[in-house]
């Protein structure tokens, strides 16, 4: 029973971080819930006895574990995909921030020059 | 009419930064400083040259980011040449006029600041061999030895092939390789370097382990490439 009760646990936690806006659902949340599902399916002995007769391992309780490595691979592989995205769109937006910020540095030195007046305490 | 736009990328190397951008601007009208800040600590004061660029990023990104910045607004604004130097002042202001020379009357697209009086760790010269060597394979002997050189110009045609080249950290064997790649001619200009005049190097072992780490893979990703037409 009390394996039961950690399972749920680590389920309602789930729920509340999605809840809680501190994970998105739209990032490695599938994996989370096939994790979730895994664990609790895995408190059946049938369905373990059944896991490891379809992946042909000789000890059941194993093949959960081998799942379980691999939802967890599925999860570090996702997460590390949506950083290198996020990274990407933060220099991107850095990169246009600073070419913005230039090209208006530009533009008053050009200014300047066409008008004859000193920007050495213009605001840049 | 400033035409050539001189790069110094830096990370909280501010000592030596208003002499460069004095020397800098003693060498002509047609030259203009762009300092990028690459989120140093304490932000860098703007120097007191009137005409000189200033921009500072909110973080430290690295110094590939800060290159893409300043060869996209040299494209952006015409500029002739685009120079890139050191603010550690290990790089002389006087050899610039040498490298833009070269960009302008040669056919070579790319001039490369080889120095001749390199005086490296053991850890340094290992990893700068080993770069060497590949860069050497990877464009069949058309980049000049020194590819880790952060001293180069680059002409307008090799800005319009560059633009939009994604650099990270430790960018210069890319550059080199990614512009002999886009049908870019490089061409090596020997240069003395001068002692490090403020802080210290953050070339360590763990550097050299990640430098040596991204050039291999940016390496095997090379091979992977059509070959150059």
């Amino acid at each position: 029973m009390s394996h039961h009760l950690i399972v749920l646990t680590l389920a309602l936690l789930l729920a509340v971080l999605v809840r809680a806006r501190l994970m998105q659902i739209d990032l490695s949340f599938p994996w989370f819930v096939a994790l979730a599902v895994l664990a609790f399916a895995s408190t059946n002995p049938a369905f373990v006895n059944w896991l490891g007769g379809a992946f042909g391992i000789l000890y059941p309780p194993l093949a959960v574990v081998f799942l379980v490595f691999f939802l967890l691979l599925g999860i570090i592989v996702s997460m590390a995909i949506m950083l290198s995205l996020l990274r990407e769109r933060v220099l991107a937006m850095v990169k246009q921030d600073a070419l913005l910020a230039l090209s208006d540095q530009e533009r008053r030195l050009a200014l300047a020059n066409t008008q004859g007046r000193s920007l050495a305490d213009g605001p840049y | 009419m400033n035409r050539v736009l001189v790069l110094i990328p830096s990370f909280g190397d501010w000592q030596e930064l208003p002499r460069l951008v004095a020397e800098i601007d003693r060498l002509g009208s047609e030259y203009r400083s762009l300092i990028i800040d690459d989120g140093s600590p304490r932000p860098i004061p703007k120097p007191d040259v009137l005409g000189s660029l200033l921009v500072r990023l909110p973080t430290n990104i690295g110094l590939g980011v800060s290159i893409g910045i300043a060869i996209a607004h040299a494209a952006a604004h015409g500029y002739e040449v685009l120079v890139r130097i050191d603010a550690d002042g290990q790089h002389n202001v006087a050899d610039i006029p040498l490298l833009v020379a070269q960009v302008r009357v040669s056919q070579a697209a790319v001039a490369l600041g080889v120095r001749t009086n390199q005086d490296f760790d053991f850890a340094r010269r290992l990893v700068k061999a080993y770069m060497n060597f590949v860069a050497m394979l990877l464009t069949r002997g058309a980049v000049p030895r020194d590819v880790n050189s952060g001293f180069f110009a680059i002409n307008r045609a090799g800005i319009a092939r560059l633009e939009g080249s994604h650099l990270e950290r430790f960018p210069e064997p890319e550059l080199y390789v990614s512009a002999w790649r886009v049908g870019a001619r490089l061409l090596a200009v020997n240069v003395q370097q001068r002692p490090r005049q403020h802080g210290a190097s953050s070339f360590g072992w763990i550097a050299a382990a990640r430098m040596l780490f991204r050039f291999s893979m940016f390496a095997l990703g090379q091979l992977f490439q059509r070959t150059r037409p």
